[in-house]
């Protein structure tokens, strides 16, 4: 069992207790975030080779034959990933600055208008 | 040239009308109100061009750059996907002519068409892509898309609705993520076909496909996954609205069948799981959808109500089962569209969502209420309409694999369908016109051409089910992997058990319709109702008592069948407690149940 793919998850649990237990908006921002850097964090290590170079083929002392790279997928997903994570990211917060306005609160347990 | 690049067509015209739309507002606002319908229209007739290669037989597979696959960005697109796509597309454009006037008071309307356009790129890419993780991209492209058209209006319950969803997608976006990672992770590809080839079914691809049943049941809101869909179809604009309520839930299904059945292979033993979500969630829905006060908010549990049939016919995993899911999926993106419309019509005139503060709009309003009235006949699945023959079809296909006790439930979630549209019905369109209403006119004609042209098709469909049929038989062999002909022939259906005319059906529906109206002609109108005295709902009525008048307002219509189910309901309020901790609660809870499945199964 590698230890990257334990923090990975202790990581991705952490996020995931942040969403269900927290109550501050802003916090429950941040565990999603949390979640989403644990899946990247993941994907990067699945790629990574021990002491593998960059995948640069163009390197002036690394030729693709002597020297093990690491696989450039998984950056390029993750590059895609945190894109996308980002604009998550900004959109709740933009919506939690709405929520503010209206309920005077940032704490989820008051905000309940909607039920039933 | 367009056939050979079709596929990436119907994706990238939606995609590259979300930025012209901004540029042409700079110039007119006008005009830019129908980019959104021009890139769906064609994005449709994209969509048009592969349909007959494809029912011959064959599969497009789209190297986008000409990269070979497994190694390239690919595009698939068989019977299924070409199904789902065209759905989609055909609903958009329908949605993308009735936003044009919905939408002209609001000056911020701009925002809208290019969230729209993205929305609707998104669900074509999901739809269309053969490459897990391309998978993921436009499933996010969907999902922002979508979260921030709920939160458009910046109301509280509209930010609320937004917040809530984003986070729960966000947890299921994660999910999904996670899942594509795991099998990056294992099998070093992403490309579907490849994947399908190499899944040798390890304890890790059981998680991953746990995380994917979760994200895609999200989506498609099975039940304890449900509770976004309630919040956010209201809080959307309504030609949002109407796309997230059935067209949206093409999606989920799809995926469902494409990646648990096509990638992982696994249909025999996710199947029976599938189908008993799908039982739990009509039913669920419905119950829900008997108290609700709210139009738009009843017409919501409805939609939750039937994705549970769709998913308990693609649970059935035979040619019967999943050809009347798929057909119904069809149907209930039609219908629900159609519902929803009217909704959008009536709110449109009158500005309320208040079952209690609307009534008798049907002078007022006749042709929104004859479209309602027809969607309502169709979703309760009353023959001659569609949600009928594809209701039927479920009927017979749960029968035909021996889930009696499903086929039960499933009838009577219809029968909890047609009165609760009953309730809605009466309380909207039928009983006396409110006073504030006086001046109320029906909506304006861009409105009325989707709103008609939907109920003709859910007419036709039902009268004419060969028609759609023909590509649901192609798509449900495409899920099953062999030919799948469920017996449609000119003038009707021939089930194994039944047979279904509907042109005979009709006929006789049409001579009673005759003696309805002899009836009403000849007979004498009712007395004036007497005041009712207080309290007197609370009573007990067995038939032809003095006080047979009793005022229920129209939304309380089932007080009877709904006081002796009081600790049901009890439990059910509870659990839809506006808590978005309880929410996420269920999400982790249904992934653990899933995983235990999966295990025990696989």
């Amino acid at each position: 069992m590698n230890v990257d793919y334990i923090v990975c998850v202790a990581v991705f649990a952490i996020g995931l207790y942040a969403v269900m237990v927290k109550k501050n908006l802003i916090k429950i921002v941040v565990g999603l975030s949390l979640m989403d850097y644990a899946v990247q964090y993941f994907l990067i290590a699945t790629g990574y080779v021990q002491g593998g170079s960059p995948p640069i083929e163009v390197l002036p002392d690394i030729t693709s034959e002597t020297v093990v790279m690491v696989d450039p997928l998984p950056q390029a997903l993750v590059l895609t990933s945190i894109v996308i994570g980002l604009s998550v990211t900004a959109l709740a917060l933009s919506i939690a600055i709405v929520l503010y306005r209206h309920y005077g609160t940032l704490d989820i347990t008051e905000i309940r208008g909607l039920r039933e | 040239m367009i056939t050979e690049h079709a596929p990436i067509f119907m994706v990238l015209l939606p995609l590259s009308a979300a930025f012209i739309t901004p540029l042409v507002g700079l110039v007119s606002g006008r005009a830019r109100d129908y980019i959104p319908f021009l890139a769906f229209v064609g994005s449709l007739a994209c969509g048009l061009t592969m349909i007959s290669p494809v029912l011959s037989g064959d599969t497009i597979v789209y190297a986008l750059g000409n990269r070979s696959p497994p190694y390239g960005i690919t595009l698939y697109v068989d019977a299924l996907s070409l199904f789902a796509a065209l759905v989609v597309a055909g609903m958009a454009t329908f949605s993308a002519v009735y936003a044009v006037p919905y939408m002209r008071k609001d000056a911020r309307r701009g925002k809208f068409y290019t969230l729209f356009c993205l929305q609707i790129a998104g669900i074509s890419g999901v739809i269309l892509t053969g490459d897990m993780f391309n998978l993921y991209v436009f499933f996010e492209i969907m999902s922002v898309s979508t979260y921030a058209l709920v939160a458009y209006h910046r109301k509280s319950d509209s930010a609320e609705a937004g917040f809530k969803l984003l986070t729960l997608g966000g947890v299921i976006s994660t999910f999904i993520l996670f899942g594509v990672a795991l099998l990056y992770a294992q099998y070093q590809t992403l490309n579907m076909v490849d994947l399908m080839s190499k899944i040798a079914m390890s304890s890790v691809d059981i998680v991953a496909m746990a995380f994917f049943v979760v994200g895609f049941g999200f989506k498609a809101g099975i039940v304890p996954l449900h509770f976004w869909a309630a919040d956010s179809y209201p809080a959307a604009p309504t030609p949002t609205g109407m796309l997230l309520a059935g067209t949206f839930k093409v999606a989920g299904v799809y995926l469902f069948a494409r990646v648990l059945y096509f990638v992982f292979d696994a249909m025999e033993a996710t199947s029976p799981m599938i189908a008993t979500f799908g039982v739990i969630t009509a039913f669920i829905g419905v119950m829900m959808a008997l108290v609700q006060h709210d139009f738009k908010r009843l017409l919501s549990y409805h939609a939750v109500s039937q994705l549970g049939y769709i998913m308990a016919g693609i649970g059935l995993a035979t040619p019967l089962g999943i050809s009347g899911g798929l057909f119904h999926l069809m149907n209930n993106a039609v219908y629900k569209g159609l519902l929803f419309l009217c909704a959008g019509a009536v709110f449109y005139r009158i500005g309320t969502w208040d079952l209690d503060r609307m009534g008798g709009l049907s002078k007022k309003m006749p042709f929104t209420t004859f479209c309602f009235f027809i969607g309502a006949l169709a979703i309760s699945g009353v023959p001659p309409f569609n949600g009928f023959v594809s209701k039927w079809m479920l009927y017979v296909g749960t029968y035909q694999k021996e889930y009696y006790f499903f086929t039960v439930v499933l009838i009577l979630a219809s029968v909890g369908t047609l009165s609760s549209f009953l309730k809605a019905l009466d309380s909207v369109f039928l009983g006396q016109l409110k006073e504030e209403y006086r001046e109320v006119k029906d909506v304006p004609l861009l409105m009325k051409i989707p709103m008609g042209i939907l109920a003709v098709t859910c007419i036709v469909f039902g009268i004419y089910p060969q028609l759609p049929l023909t590509l649901v038989e192609k798509a449900s062999s495409a899920v099953l992997g062999i030919p799948v002909d469920v017996g449609a022939y000119n003038l009707g259906l021939n089930l194994e058990y039944a047979f279904w005319s509907p042109v005979m059906i009709s006929l006789v529906l049409l001579v009673l319709l005759v003696f309805v109206v002899l009836t009403l002609r000849t007979g004498k109108a009712l007395a004036p109702e007497p005041e009712a005295k207080a309290g007197a709902r609370d009573d007990i009525y067995i038939c032809g008592e003095e006080d047979y008048y009793v005022n229920i307002s129209g939304s309380n219509l089932y007080y009877g069948i709904i006081t002796p189910l009081d600790r049901f309901y009890r439990y059910l309020k509870s659990e839809h407690s506006g808590l978005l901790q309880n929410y996420v609660f269920w999400v982790v809870f249904t992934l653990i149940v899933v995983i235990i499945y999966l295990w025990r199964v696989v």
